[in-house]
């Protein structure tokens, strides 16, 4: 009879033990997945801060070429400049969906902005020509790949994140402590048209 | 003494749930690995698929990168394919194979991947994360174009892949000595090994107590129970193994053990006291690594990362 009670005992014990560890387990994993959105949303910032940088370097590059349109200059400035208007909390990833849209139509216009300076800079060969545009072109490119890649790992994180908040059983430890899951990045409008290379004037220079 | 007999049957339930439950981290471990046809990684650093390098150049392309990793830590991986596949974009196929294959050190990803297409006379120069330092993008797009590109217009195709693979290691040499250039075990494998011999030990461990003491004893019960739970916490300590099952996996094994002393099998305590915790060692082999390695100066990759760095270009 002792050893029956004992039994009992001891596989209740476990039981707690079991529902109590994966409990903390569910709750660290919550914690390292909401974590691991945060980092990747670092560096979709930085990436996307790589591009803001190479902005006055181009500007400047590109304003040493004889009458090149001020008002495509101009555009790209004040995108660049409505980016930096983007409150978001420091730190961490953007929580609602309306976060995320306000900072991704700001980028997509600065990106929209950019590229019709590079369609522009090729009516200007003699521009076209020089190192430092080139370099400048290569390194626009590298970070729109870049965006592009961390952009991607950011939404995989998510993914994964959003996952555990909202299935069995860490949805009820994700109740429990307020986890929320995250807003996702969606395709650019647009993203999947090559910008349209507008010959109407051609000849320009 | 010992009754092996009858004794044998509890231990061979422990060993198959043992098994079972290492084939399902396995089974765990297979699907998250599962994923699109991309090239298996090579066994050497240049992978001349499209069959543009004569056979010299080849070799000696080989040798610059083996030693380059030998002295710099530093991965570069020279593939030619023979076309892009269709509905990919080359930023997006090179940067996928360079993730598949690993290039570089994890945690350093110090590695770059020349990729060449050669009908759709497409290249590109990927860079790893811990590379874009000293190789920045336009230093990339400077070597694509002006040391490979004229050459491969001139139909010296083996100089210009060799002058392309120069530039690179000339880029990155010098900047970036990597401390411990020698292959070794990545820390954070180790330190899984270290995780799952833990958690092992551990339960086993307290099982093989609870199930060799005659007296049937509360304190046995939560000595393994508590044993085991240690031995997960210890193991959430360095990570990663954050799995709800776990828990549940403990309280089966604590479960079993109870079953088995309350059909009272006859052990005694020596001699089988060391079972548990001497046996986890054979359940697993073979690693994570896919490809095995070649011997003295192939490719393996490391664990390397890349962002997306580095430059395209065409001829």
């Amino acid at each position: 009879m002792k050893s029956v009670l004992g039994i009992v005992l001891a596989a209740l014990l476990a039981l707690v033990l079991a529902v109590g560890v994966g409990g903390c387990n569910s709750y660290n994993g919550l914690v390292s997945g909401r974590q691991g959105v945060d980092r990747a949303w670092a560096q979709v910032e930085t990436v996307y801060q790589r591009r803001a940088d190479l902005i006055p370097n181009l500007v400047s590059t590109v304003q040493g070429s004889a009458n090149f349109e001020r008002s495509v200059l101009k555009e790209v400035t004040e995108a660049r400049a409505s980016v930096g208007q983007v409150r978001l909390s420091p730190g961490s990833a953007p929580e609602t969906a309306a976060q995320l849209k306000a900072f991704q139509d700001a980028q997509g216009t600065l990106g929209s902005a950019l590229s019709r300076l590079l369609v522009t800079a090729e009516k200007y060969p003699e521009l076209k020509s020089t190192q430092a545009f080139r370099d400048l072109q290569v390194q626009l490119e590298g970070t729109e790949n870049r965006i592009t890649v961390e952009r991607q790992r950011f939404n995989e994180a998510v993914q994964g994140y959003n996952t555990s908040v909202e299935t069995f059983p860490r949805v009820l430890v994700a109740r429990m402590f307020n986890f929320q899951p995250r807003p996702y990045f969606t395709a650019d409008a647009g993203a999947a048209k090559a910008p349209k290379v507008d010959f109407s004037n051609g000849g320009a220079r | 003494m010992n009754h092996l007999p009858r004794s044998r049957h509890p231990a061979a339930g422990f060993l198959l749930l043992w098994l079972a439950g290492w084939l399902w981290l396995a089974q765990h471990a297979l699907a998250q690995g599962s994923k699109p046809v991309l090239p298996p990684a090579p066994q050497q650093h240049v992978e001349d698929t499209a069959g543009m390098l004569s056979a010299a150049a080849r070799s000696r392309i080989v040798q610059k990168l083996v030693e380059f990793e030998k002295s710099d830590g530093s991965q570069v991986v020279l593939w030619t394919s023979p076309s892009l596949p269709a509905g990919t974009t080359l930023e997006e196929h090179v940067h996928r194979v360079f993730q598949e294959w690993k290039i570089g050190r994890k945690g350093r990803d110090n590695g770059v991947l020349f990729a060449v297409f050669r009908d759709d006379r497409k290249m590109r120069i990927e860079v790893g994360y811990g590379l874009e330092g000293p190789l920045p993008d336009a230093m990339a797009g400077r070597i694509l174009s002006q040391s490979v590109t004229p050459k491969l217009r001139a139909g010296d195709t083996d100089g210009a892949l060799e002058a392309g693979i120069d530039a690179v290691i000339a880029a990155t040499r010098g900047e970036y000595k990597s401390p411990g250039a020698q292959r070794g075990r990545d820390l954070p494998k180790v330190l899984g090994w270290v995780k799952l011999a833990a958690i092992a030990g551990a339960v086993l461990g307290g099982l093989a107590r609870l199930a060799f003491w005659r007296p049937f004893r509360l304190g046995s019960v939560l000595a393994g129970v508590l044993i085991g739970a240690a031995g997960h916490s210890f193991a959430l300590l360095f990570g990663a193994m954050s799995n709800p099952a776990m828990g549940g996996f403990i309280l089966l094994f604590v479960w079993i053990a109870l079953l088995i002393r309350q059909t009272g099998s006859h052990f005694s305590r020596s001699g089988h006291h060391s079972w548990g915790t001497n046996h986890w060692g054979g359940g697993w082999g073979g690693g994570g690594r896919g490809w095995g390695g070649g011997s003295g100066g192939g490719f393996s990759g490391g664990g390397g990362s890349s962002g997306g760095g580095g430059a395209s270009g065409s001829w």
